[in-house]
C-alpha cells in the first residue's frame, strides 16, 4: 500500500529519538514518580520506517483471537443446538 | 510550548463545557446504574419497583446519548481546529449549538426524572429505545428533537470550518481528524433522519394528543433505523482516538493513513442499512428484509477487523521503537503506567470480546436464542460501555490537559481507575452473557418468578447475580475516582506544558490513499442510495399493512399500572384469604396495590 | 527475570481476572463441576504466581530492562 517512499516524509513532529516536546521529562526509571501521560514516545530507543516495520505481533494477536472465535463458534454449536433444551426468548 | 487552550481559547471553552455536561451525565447515569444492579440481582431494593423503569429509562438516556455524544462534540470541536489549524468560523454559532443540546438534555432529564416524584403529573418511562406504544411526556420527545437538532447545528459548524479550509487549500488532502470528523457526521444526518421522522411526526402529535394512535411497527422501524447507526456514532470518537492518539501514546506512530479513511468510509455506507436486525423477532416484518440486514451487518465486520489490524499494528510500532522484541514479548514493552494509553488498550480489548458476542447478535439464527435476553445489555456494555466509555475516559486524560492547561491531578488514580472498570466489566458483561444464556430477560425490576427456576449449566443463578452486583459496584467505584480526578484536575492551577501533545504523522501517509477517498458528495450518495434499497420495501410493507398512523393507542406506564393497582384492589374484598394464599398471581397483585397506596 | 513496571502488573492482575472466572466455564464444558471456591483458589495461585515473578523482577534484574516500563 505504500506507493511513497515514507521516509522523506517525516514531519517536524515526530521528532528524533528520545522526544518531541524537548520540556517533557524523560523518565528512565521504571519506578515513575514524574511519567507525564501521554509521553509514551520519550521511551522511544529507536525510530522505525515503514519499510523497516514488520508486524508479526499483530499477526500472532489476530490469530489468536480467531483461534478463540474459532473455538467459541464450535463451543456454542454443541452447547445451544445439541446440548440444551429450549431457551426461554420474547 | 502552547497547548489547545493557548492556541483556540475560545473554542477551549466550548470543548470544557461540552466535557461538562458530559461528565455531569456520566455520574448520574453511573449511580442510577449501581441502583438498578443492586435492585435486579435482589441485592437491596432501595427503590420501589416500578421507579426501576424511570432509573432505567435515565440511565440509558444520560451514559449512552447524553455522555457519549456531548463527549463527543466536544472531542471532534477539539480535532476540527487542531486539524484544520483554525478557529471555527463564528463562535456564536458553536455556543448556539451546544445550548440548544444542553436545553434538549435538561428537557429531557427533567421529564425523566419527574417519574419519581408522583405529585408531578410527568412521566417518560420509555426507557432509552423510546418507541410506541411506551408514551413519554411531551417534554421528554420536544428534549429530544433539540438535542438531536443541536447535533445537526455542530456539524453544519464543522462543515462551515471545512469549507473555510477548503477556500485556502484547494488540492490539499483532508487532514485526517476532520476527515473522520466529516465522515462521521455524514453518516449521523442520514440516520438521524429516521428518529426525527419519528419523533417529529409521530410521537409528538401522539403526546400531545393531536392524533389518537400511531403505528408502533413504523416507529420501531424507524428508531432502529437511528438505532444501529447511532452506535457507530458512539464509538467513531473512541475510533478517533484509537487511530490517531493511541499509536502517539504507544510510542509509535499510526500504520497507515489511507486503511483510517477507508474504514471511516465503510462505516458511512455500512452504517444505516442495517437496523432491521434489531427486529429480527418483529412480526409484521418478512423474513427476507432481516436476511439482506443481517447481510448488511456481516459486512460491517470488514471495518471492524481492518481496524483490529491498522490499530494493533500501529501499538506494535510504537513497542517496537521502545525497544519491544519477540512475537508476543513487545506487549510488555508498551508503556502501561499511562492511564490514558492502558485505559485504550484495554477497552480495544474488550471491544475484541464485544465483537464476539455482537456477531451472534447479528446471526438470525443464533439471534433468536439469546433476544431480549440479559445476553443484550452485556454484548452493549462490553461495546458502548467500555469500548467506548473507557476509551472516552482514557482520552480524557491527555485531553483535559490540552483544553484546560492543567496536569491531570494524579496518575496512580487514574491507571487504578481505568483498570478498575476494565475489572467491573469483566465481571458484570460475563454474568450478563451467561444469565442471558439461562434465558433470564433484560429490562425487569424483579426477574424471578414463581414456580420457575433457571437452570444453569454451570456454577448457579446466585452467582451470577451477585457477579453482576459486584461488578456494578467496582463500575462505580471507578466512575467516582474518575469524577474525582476530573475535578481535582480543573482545580488546579495552569502550567507551561501540562501535556505532549503533538501527533506524529503516519507510517503510510495520505498522499498514498486514493484521491476519491476524500469525494464526501460520492460517498452520501452511495450510502443514500444503499439506505433506499434496504428500507423502501419494508417501510412500504409495513405502512400498507396497517397505515401511516396505525391503531394502537398509547400505554403511558403510570397510568396503566394505576388502573392495574384499581382493579387488582377493587377484587380483593372479592377474594377470601384462604383461597388468595394459593394464588400466587393474587398476591401479586395484592402487593402491588399496597406499594402503590404507600408510594402514592 | 524480567522487571515488570507497577502499571504493568496491575494490568496484568486484571487479565488474571477472566481467566478466573471463566475456568470453572471451561470445567465444566469437559465435564468437570467444580465449586465456587475453586474459581477464588485459582485465582489466588494466580495472583502468587504473578506476585513472583514481579518481586523476583525486583530483586534480580536483568541488565538490559532499564528502558522497558
Amino acid at each position: 500500500m505504500a506507493a511513497e517512499p515514507e521516509s522523506e516524509e517525516m514531519p517536524t513532529s515526530a521528532g528524533e529519538g528520545a522526544g518531541d516536546g524537548a520540556s517533557i521529562p524523560d523518565t528512565e526509571s521504571i519506578d515513575d514518580e514524574g511519567y507525564v501521560i501521554g509521553s509514551g514516545r520519550a521511551g522511544v530507543v529507536r525510530q522505525i520506517d515503514h519499510d523497516d516495520f514488520d508486524p508479526i505481533g499483530t499477526l500472532v494477536l489476530i490469530a489468536i483471537y480467531m483461534a478463540i472465535v474459532g473455538a467459541m463458534w464450535i463451543f456454542m454449536y454443541f452447547v445451544e443446538f445439541l446440548g440444551g433444551d429450549l431457551t426461554v426468548i420474547g | 510550548m502552547a497547548t489547545f487552550v493557548d492556541r483556540y481559547p475560545d473554542e477551549a471553552k466550548v470543548v470544557q463545557a461540552s466535557f461538562a455536561v458530559a461528565f455531569i451525565a456520566l455520574g448520574i447515569g453511573a449511580f442510577f446504574g449501581l441502583i438498578q444492579a443492586l435492585h435486579r440481582t435482589n441485592i437491596l431494593r432501595v427503590i420501589d419497583s416500578v421507579d426501576y423503569y424511570t432509573l432505567l429509562t435515565a440511565h440509558g438516556v444520560l451514559l449512552a446519548l447524553v455522555f457519549t455524544i456531548f463527549f463527543l462534540v466536544g472531542v471532534f470541536t477539539w480535532a476540527i481546529a487542531k486539524g484544520f489549524e483554525r478557529p471555527l468560523p463564528d463562535i456564536r454559532l458553536t455556543w448556539a449549538w451546544f445550548g440548544l443540546m444542553t436545553t434538549g438534555t435538561v428537557l429531557t432529564a427533567v421529564a425523566i426524572l419527574a417519574g419519581l416524584v408522583p405529585e408531578i403529573p410527568m412521566s417518560a418511562d420509555v426507557l432509552y429505545t423510546f418507541y410506541a406504544p411506551l408514551e413519554a411526556h411531551p417534554a421528554f420527545y420536544i428534549g429530544l428533537a433539540m438535542f438531536i437538532v443541536g447535533t445537526w447545528m455542530a456539524g453544519a459548524d464543522w462543515f462551515l470550518a471545512y469549507r473555510d479550509w477548503r477556500g485556502d487549500n484547494p488540492d490539499e488532502r483532508i487532514p485526517l481528524q476532520p476527515f473522520m470528523v466529516l465522515t462521521t457526521m455524514i453518516m449521523w444526518y442520514v440516520s438521524t433522519l429516521g428518529v426525527a421522522v419519528a419523533v417529529v411526526f409521530f410521537l409528538i402529535p401522539w403526546s400531545l394528543g393531536l392524533i389518537e394512535t400511531v403505528n408502533p411497527l413504523l416507529t420501531r422501524t424507524l428508531f432502529w433505523y437511528f438505532g444501529h447507526p447511532v452506535v457507530y456514532f458512539w464509538l467513531m470518537p473512541a475510533y478517533l482516538l484509537w487511530y490517531t492518539v493511541l499509536p502517539k501514546l504507544a510510542g509509535g506512530r499510526l500504520f497507515s493513513d489511507p486503511l483510517a479513511r477507508v474504514v471511516f468510509v465503510l462505516f458511512v455506507l455500512l452504517s444505516t442499512p442495517v437496523g432491521i436486525h434489531h427486529q429480527y423477532v418483529d412480526p409484521g416484518i418478512a423474513e427476507g428484509f432481516k436476511f439482506i440486514a443481517m447481510t448488511n451487518t456481516m459486512f460491517l465486520l470488514l471495518p471492524s477487523l481492518l481496524t483490529a489490524f491498522t490499530v494493533v499494528a500501529s501499538v506494535e510500532h510504537g513497542a517496537r521503537q521502545r525497544g519491544g522484541e519477540g512475537y508476543l514479548s513487545w506487549l510488555g514493552a508498551l508503556p502501561w503506567r499511562d492511564p490514558a494509553f492502558a485505559g485504550m488498550a484495554l477497552a480495544g480489548l474488550m471491544f475484541a470480546a464485544g465483537g464476539f458476542s455482537g456477531m451472534v447478535n447479528a446471526g438470525m439464527n443464533i439471534n433468536y436464542l439469546v433476544h431480549n435476553t440479559l445476553w443484550v445489555p452485556g454484548h452493549f456494555h462490553m461495546t458502548v460501555g467500555t469500548a467506548v466509555a473507557l476509551t472516552m475516559m482514557a482520552g480524557t486524560y491527555w485531553l483535559l490537559p490540552q483544553i484546560t492547561g492543567k496536569t491531570v491531578y494524579s496518575r496512580p488514580i487514574g491507571l487504578f481507575q481505568v483498570v478498575l472498570w476494565f475489572i467491573g466489566m469483566v465481571f458484570m458483561s460475563n454474568a450478563m452473557h451467561r444469565g442471558g444464556l439461562l434465558g433470564i430477560p433484560r429490562r425487569t425490576a424483579e426477574p424471578q418468578y414463581q414456580n420457575f427456576d433457571f437452570a444453569a449449566a454451570v456454577g448457579s443463578v446466585g452467582e451470577i447475580r451477585m457477579q453482576i452486583a459486584f461488578g456494578g459496584l467496582l463500575l462505580f467505584l471507578s466512575v467516582v475516582f474518575f469524577l474525582f480526578n476530573v475535578a481535582a484536575t480543573w482545580a488546579e492551577d495552569r502550567v507551561d506544558t501540562p501535556v505532549d501533545d503533538t501527533i506524529p504523522a503516519p507510517l503510510s501517509p495520505p498522499s498514498g490513499a486514493p484521491l476519491i477517498l476524500d469525494n464526501l458528495a460520492l460517498w452520501t450518495g452511495i450510502a443514500v442510495v444503499l439506505v433506499v434499497l434496504a428500507y423502501t420495501l419494508p417501510l412500504a410493507s409495513i405502512v400498507t399493512d396497517s397505515g401511516l398512523l396505525g391503531s394502537s393507542p398509547g400505554f403511558p406506564v403510570a397510568i396503566s399500572l394505576e388502573a392495574l393497582a384499581e382493579a387488582a384492589a377493587s377484587a380483593l374484598p372479592h377474594v377470601s384469604l384462604d383461597a388468595a394464599a394459593g394464588l400466587r398471581p393474587l398476591d401479586v397483585a395484592a402487593e402491588a396495590a399496597e406499594t402503590l397506596e404507600v408510594s402514592r | 527475570m524480567r522487571q515488570l513496571s507497577p502499571g504493568l502488573f496491575l494490568v496484568l492482575v486484571a487479565f488474571t481476572i477472566p481467566l478466573a472466572v471463566e475456568f470453572r466455564t471451561v470445567a465444566g464444558f469437559f465435564g468437570f463441576d467444580l465449586p465456587f471456591i475453586s474459581m477464588i483458589l485459582f485465582e489466588v495461585v494466580l495472583l502468587a504466581i504473578l506476585t513472583g515473578v514481579y518481586v523476583l523482577g525486583r530483586l534480580t534484574p536483568d541488565e538490559d530492562t532499564a528502558t522497558t516500563s
